[in-house]
C-alpha cells in the first residue's frame, strides 16, 4: 500500500526522528527534505511517499522502540502525537494518506509544488 | 561478448558482461549505463543483498552496467523508486514525483562534453521533473517536463557562465513514452536534442566553455531532492564525450528494443 505524508515545515525534524525509528536505517532520518510544497494558505510542507507492507499506520501508532542507530526518541514521540490520517495537509499535524497513487495523494492533501527558479 | 571485472557496492569482486551500449564507454571514458528491464540486476537494499523479486518492490540499488561500476543507490526508504512491469512485460523504475531519486558516486567527468540517452515515460506535466542531472553549477540535465504545466522535454547544459542553455521540444503531453538523446558541448556552446531517433532542435547560446564538475549523477530528481520526476525510467546512458550519430542511433535502437518507447 502506498503511504504519503505531508509534514509542516516546523515539524520536519520531529517527523524525521519518527521515520528513523520506524525505518530501515539511519538514512530514514532524511525522509523529509525541504518544505517544497504549500497549501492554499501558503503554509509550507515537506512530502514523502513510498510503498509499504500495509502496516505503517499500525506501526506508527504502536509503542515506539529505540532503533539500533542514534535517534531523538523525544522528537519521535512528538511526531507520533502529531501524526493523523485523512484530510488535507494542515498546520501542527503530520497528515498521512493511505492507498492513493502519488498524484491523487497530492490532490487529496491540497498542496502544490512551490515554484522554484530555473536552476 | 566482453567480460567486465569490477567491484560492486559492497566491495566484492563481481564478474559481469559488458554488452550493448556499455561497449561505447571506452577505457578512457567516464560513463554509466542503467537498465531497469531486468529485475535480476536490481536490489531492494543499497548494499545489493536483497534482490527485487516482484513488481511493486522498492529499488535501492541499480547497477551500472558500464565498466566503471558507478551504481545508483538510495539509502532512504521513502525515496526509492519501485520496480514495475508494463503490459508487454518490460520492467521499469516508477518514480512518484514526490521524493524518489537515485544517486551514483562522484564521477570525475573531466570534460565539457556529454552524450545522454534515456528511455522514459513522462506521466505528468504538473511540475518540472528531472530525469538526470549532476550537482553543482556546471552540469547537464534532462527534464520531463521542462516547466510547470508545460508539455515539453528538454536537454540542457550549464557552463562557465552558469547560465542554463536548453534544447526544448514542445507538444509532448503526458503520458508520453520516448527515447531522448542529447549532446552537450560547453566549448562549442551547443546542446542538441533528438527524440525517438529523429534530430529535433539545438541551442547555441554561449556557455563560456568550462567542464562539467565532478559530481554524482542524480536520477529522478534534483540533487537537493526537489523537482521530482513523475513517470517511468527504463534505461539511462551517459558518457563524457560526443558520440558520432551512428553510435547515438545504436543506443537509441537498443533502448527502443528494451523499452518499447517508440
Amino acid at each position: 500500500m502506498r503511504i504519503t505524508l505531508a509534514c509542516p515545515e516546523g515539524l520536519i525534524e520531529d517527523a524525521n526522528a519518527l521515520l528513523s525509528v520506524l525505518g530501515d536505517g539511519p538514512a530514514d532520518a532524511s525522509t523529509f527534505g525541504a518544505a517544497a510544497w504549500q497549501d492554499a494558505r501558503g503554509l509550507s510542507y515537506a512530502l514523502a511517499s513510498w510503498r509499504d507492507a500495509g502496516d505503517f499506520a499500525a506501526r506508527a501508532g504502536a509503542a515506539l522502540t529505540a532503533p539500533a542507530w542514534p535517534c531523538d526518541m523525544a522528537a519521535a514521540l512528538r511526531a507520533q502525537e502529531a501524526l493523523t490520517f485523512g484530510g488535507a495537509a494542515r498546520a501542527q499535524a503530520i497528515v498521512g494518506v493511505e492507498g492513493l497513487a502519488p498524484q491523487a495523494a497530492i490532490q487529496h492533501l491540497g498542496v502544490t509544488l512551490i515554484e522554484t527558479s530555473q536552476d | 561478448m566482453n567480460l567486465g571485472l569490477g567491484l560492486n557496492a559492497t566491495g566484492l569482486l563481481s564478474l559481469g558482461s559488458i554488452s550493448g551500449p556499455a561497449r561505447l564507454i571506452r577505457p578512457s571514458d567516464i560513463g554509466v549505463l542503467f537498465d531497469a528491464s531486468n529485475r535480476a540486476r536490481l536490489f531492494s537494499n543499497p548494499v545489493d543483498t536483497l534482490p527485487v523479486t516482484t513488481p511493486g518492490q522498492s529499488v535501492a540499488f541499480v547497477p551500472d552496467l558500464g565498466p566503471l561500476g558507478m551504481h545508483a543507490t538510495q539509502a532512504t526508504h521513502s525515496a526509492r523508486p519501485t520496480w514495475e512491469v508494463d503490459e508487454q512485460g518490460r520492467g521499469y523504475l516508477a518514480f512518484d514525483g514526490i521524493d524518489d531519486g537515485l544517486q551514483t558516486p562522484t564521477l570525475a567527468w573531466g570534460t565539457g562534453q556529454a552524450t545522454l540517452v534515456v528511455a522514459i515515460r513522462k506521466d505528468s506535466d504538473a511540475a518540472r521533473g528531472i530525469v538526470l542531472v549532476g550537482k553543482g553549477s556546471q552540469v547537464f540535465v534532462i527534464e520531463a517536463p521542462h516547466g510547470v504545466g508545460v508539455a515539453s522535454l528538454a536537454v540542457g547544459h550549464q557552463g562557465a557562465n552558469v547560465l542554463r542553455r536548453d534544447a526544448v521540444v514542445s507538444g509532448q503531453p503526458a503520458p508520453v513514452s520516448c527515447v531522448i538523446a542529447g549532446t552537450c558541448d560547453l566549448a562549442g556552446s551547443v546542446v542538441t536534442m533528438r527524440l525517438n531517433g529523429v534530430p529535433q532542435t539545438s541551442n547555441t547560446a554561449a556557455t563560456d566553455g568550462g567542464v562539467f564538475l565532478n559530481s554524482p549523477l542524480i536520477l529522478g530528481r534534483r540533487g537537493a531532492g526537489s523537482l521530482a520526476f513523475t513517470g517511468r525510467i527504463h534505461q539511462i546512458f551517459a558518457v563524457n564525450r560526443l558520440l558520432p550519430t551512428a553510435e547515438i542511433e545504436q543506443v537509441e535502437r537498443w533502448m527502443r528494443s528494451k523499452s518499447g518507447a517508440f
